[in-house]
């Protein structure tokens, strides 16, 4: 059970953390070498979790090298978007309590058609009530108004 | 508005390439030696993007930037790290893709929800609980 339990649980409480950090960056230094420092210790990390992790030393992390594609290239230059789109976000007045359910409603419905699109997945009733739902939420978000 | 909505549309726009690259990483490799990769191509990017900008945002200097951090920065860079391991370990343990999403953002989102009133004073009002209720039920109904 505690197997099962504490990935997710990891997840959670770094992505909130996360949402906090992205935050609390310092509003007067640059956004994109704030993220320099971010991805340099992300990097040496990684590393070391390879090293500890993984073993093989560096000869294994040659070999794992050789399996390169496009796509692990890419994920770093998505990486940044995301990054710098949440960084900017917070610079520019989002609020902690709604960016993160906000992207995340606009995300699974976009996740849709991408799946729909490039992959074949179906898109059933369901998906198009889910769709609706997150909808009437992100307007009633925008509404003004409302008691506190 | 422009100013509030372009980081969002970046933020969704680079999340859904993300998880396309995500599922395209050969899966025999390594998931750390993969994201070392991954890190170091952001980091040259990130550095990249700092010399083609560095004139419009006003910068000081790159050294003279990076002696402005404080602990978010380097929180943040471990805290990545700490996401990708936990989605990694989470699928090794079994769980599934849309069960752990809706799970994760449930949670998260109720306690930033919290954290934003708390900790940054920000209006808790009735449209807004609202709304994020519906925008979750509406995750859920799509994930059944």
């Amino acid at each position: 059970m505690f197997a099962y339990l504490w990935p997710i649980a990891l997840v959670m409480i770094a992505n909130i953390i996360y949402q906090v950090s992205a935050k609390e960056l310092p509003v007067d230094m640059d956004a994109f070498a704030s993220l320099t420092i971010c991805y340099g210790i992300a990097t040496v990390m990684t590393l070391v979790f390879f090293f500890i992790f993984s073993g093989g030393g560096l000869s294994g992390l040659m070999e794992e090298y050789a399996k390169i594609n496009w796509a692990v290239i890419v994920l770093g230059i998505t990486a940044v978007g995301l990054e710098v789109g949440y960084v900017f976000a917070y610079k520019n007045g989002w609020e902690v309590s709604l960016l993160y359910v906000i992207q995340s409603a606009i995300m699974a419905v976009m996740l849709l058609f991408v799946g729909y699109l490039l992959y074949s997945e179906g898109i059933t009733w369901n998906k198009f009530a889910g769709i609706a739902v997150c909808l009437a939420g992100l307007i009633m978000i925008n509404k003004k108004g409302g008691s506190e | 508005m422009i100013k509030r909505i372009w980081p969002v549309a970046l933020v969704v726009g680079s999340n859904i390439f993300y998880h396309i690259c995500a599922k395209e990483i050969p899966s025999d490799m390594d998931a750390f030696a993969s994201l070392t990769i991954t890190y170091a191509v952001a980091f040259v990017a990130t550095l990249i993007c700092y010399f083609i900008f560095k004139k419009a945002s006003g910068s000081e200097g790159f050294t003279k930037e990076c002696r402005k951090a404080n602990w978010a920065p380097f929180a943040l860079g471990v805290i990545i790290v700490g996401l990708e391991f936990g989605w990694i370990m989470a699928y090794k343990a079994g769980w599934q893709v849309s069960m752990g999403y809706i799970i994760v953002t449930s949670v998260v989102s109720a306690v930033l929800l919290g954290v934003g009133c708390f900790v940054y004073k920000e209006k808790i009002t009735l449209n807004k609980v609202i709304g994020i209720a519906l925008c979750l039920a509406g995750l859920i109904i799509i994930n059944i």
